[in-house]
């Protein structure tokens, strides 16, 4: 499975800035997901289906009928960073986080390529205290970079900085050219090298984790059990202590186990 | 030994015994607030971190010494004692609507090492008591918020605790909430609260043993332990603490907060109050729909029988408590 992968593309963020000159306060949309901001996370369609400029939501079916809007007209930079995609483009977006907004840590049910969907960002506007984590890893990026993330797994964003977060959002069908930029043939990131079975070995990483208070932070990145075990093993391999995703799977739920039975004292 | 530093933004959540020694097991709280309507809640919330699944501090009280030390927290401003369902979550609600006030409803570690000498047997009073203003001391810590009083309010059976907590703490003021036998007994009948099962704490201290508890009819069972905490509140409390009937309640705030020595401002004293008009909160403690579901002939025999005559009791010391309980506001 892929975490995020940063395509080889370089566009200018300063004509891309120009095209969100072009556009009024008024004109953003706020984000249909409301159970997971707070208010602050908003968008504009520049290609939705039939066209529509106020229309957000983006059907998971391909047969949607994804065309431009009106507003795409306005933006010629987006228009000119949309034609390099060799792949059939289905909704685009710019998505916009002002300061001090946050999205809570959630996932999008299949909205990863081995789902056979192709999220990309096109950072336009950030700042240094965004804070983006996907699997309970920090991802910077920078303006005018692309990158492909894996939304399908736990993701939280919170924008701690003074400046709004716009990013342009592009969904992709999958074809050769894409395949060809995920580098899909290289060795899959969630594949470990192999460590036996040590629940020894985890208690002695769990003992480290509780005199160091700064990898105790980290460790607090996700409230999802899954990152979280992914995020132990991947630390402690850092740190050189081996044990597997299935001994961290299991200390947790017995440690579940017993914080429910000590309800009885 | 591990220092007050690492021990930053963790709480102690959890007792445990090796042998008559406890240990306290810590739990990260971070930024969040100790929920006043139950200190379990808290916890809940944060073990949804599986963070806290997988770490937990685990000291002795050598080290919760070192922290009161280097962090001695709030001094209680006043203590809630109560026969369950009372009013008593209200009355933490509308204390917790201002951000000055820290309140911890029912901490089971509190509870924990109150409950040592009954089932550790070899605590001296002294022991027992540095613990518990060594637990007070840790539990008290401020958040970013900076709170500046602190409430507590005890496991109801802890009424049976008193002597201890006054010898902790003598000069903090104690108040117990009670209500109407039976509304109690009806609201128990329809959910019972741990100390209403019968065996979950040693029947011996509500006057019963455990041959008679399993051929006794529930509503015997739950009138008689309420009995017991209302003659133990008779016992111990007069002398010097404030006995509040639920009806008095939301009126009675301000004679809560003038025994507990506040005074709130206009705008802290409309805060609070609009917690405490908020209906769906009032109505919960107080639910007299749901008297028509159980039968009431045996409750209120029960409640004749075992628990009317304590409360009456109760009543008349309420009545002759000094004026200040008798200076109502009249809302």
């Amino acid at each position: 499975m892929i975490r995020s992968v940063k395509l080889p593309f370089a566009f200018d963020p300063a004509s891309l800035r120009s095209d969100l000159d072009q556009i009024r306060s008024d004109e953003w949309i706020a984000h249909f997901n409301k159970e997971y901001h707070d208010g602050g996370w908003m968008g504009l369609p520049l290609r939705s289906p039939r066209g529509s400029s106020r229309n957000l939501v983006v059907p998971a079916h391909a047969q949607a009928d994804f065309a431009d809007t009106e507003l795409l007209e306005r933006c010629p930079a987006t228009r000119a960073v949309l034609s390099v995609f060799q792949s059939p483009i289905g909704s685009a977006r710019f998505l916009k986080l002002v300061p001090g907004a946050k999205i809570k840590e959630h996932y999008d049910y299949e909205l990863s390529f081995e789902s056979g969907r192709a999220r990309l960002h096109v950072p336009i506007l950030t700042n240094s205290q965004v804070l983006f984590f996907l699997d309970a890893d920090r991802v910077e990026m920078q303006p005018g970079e692309c990158w492909y993330l894996n939304f399908s797994l736990p993701h939280w964003i919170e924008n701690n900085g003074e400046t709004d977060r716009i990013h342009l959002v592009i969904d992709c069908e999958i074809n050769d050219w894409l395949l060809g930029l995920l580098r899909v043939n290289e060795p899959d990131e969630f594949e470990l090298p192999g460590c036996p079975s040590s629940p020894a070995e985890l208690e002695r990483f769990r003992r480290r984790v509780l005199s160091d208070r700064e990898l105790q932070q980290r460790l607090r990145q996700t409230s999802d059990s899954g990152s979280f075990a992914r995020l132990m093993v991947r630390e402690a391999r850092a740190r050189g202590y081996c044990f597997t995703l299935e001994d961290t799977v299991e200390a947790l739920a017995s440690a579940q186990r017993s914080w429910r039975e000590g309800w009885i004292d | 030994m591990i220092d007050a530093g690492q021990l930053t933004d963790w709480i102690p959540a959890r007792v445990s015994w090796r042998e008559a020694e406890p240990l306290i097991d810590w739990c990260y709280l971070g930024e969040q607030r100790i929920s006043e309507v139950s200190f379990d809640q808290t916890l809940n919330k944060c073990i949804e971190l599986p963070f806290n699944l997988l770490f937990r501090h685990q000291t002795s009280m050598e080290v919760l010494r070192k922290v009161a030390e280097a962090r001695p927290g709030i001094g209680p401003t006043g203590f809630i004692f109560h026969a369950s369902r009372s009013g008593s979550t209200l009355l933490m609600r509308t204390l917790a609507g201002l951000p000055d006030n820290l309140v911890l409803s029912e901490a089971r570690p509190i509870d924990s090492l109150l409950r040592a000498k009954r089932f550790k047997s070899p605590v001296t009073d002294a022991e027992q008591v540095e613990w518990v203003q060594l637990i007070v001391s840790n539990l008290a810590q401020p958040s970013r918020g900076g709170e500046r009083h602190l409430f507590i309010k005890f496991h109801c059976s802890n009424i049976f605790d008193l002597r201890i907590i006054r010898l902790a703490f003598p000069d903090v003021p104690c108040i117990f909430v009670y209500g109407d036998p039976i509304e109690e007994l009806v609201s128990q009948m329809k959910q019972r609260d741990a100390h209403m099962i019968p065996g979950v704490i040693d029947p011996q201290f509500f006057g019963m043993d455990h041959t008679t508890i399993s051929e006794m009819a529930p509503e015997d069972y739950c009138a008689k332990v309420l009995q017991a905490l209302f003659e133990a509140a008779l016992q111990s409390l007069p002398a010097g603490g404030l006995l509040i009937n639920s009806s008095q309640l939301p009126a009675a705030f301000s004679t809560i907060s003038d025994f507990f020595g506040l005074s709130w401002t206009d705008i802290e004293m409309e805060v609070m109050t609009s917690v405490m008009a908020r209906p769906n909160l009032a109505t919960v403690q107080r639910d007299s729909r749901s008297m028509r579901k159980h039968p009431m002939e045996r409750l209120c025999e029960a409640a004749k029988t075992w628990v009317y005559p304590a409360y009456n009791a109760l009543e008349q010391a309420r009545l002759a408590q000094p004026l200040r309980s008798c200076v109502l506001v009249t809302s």
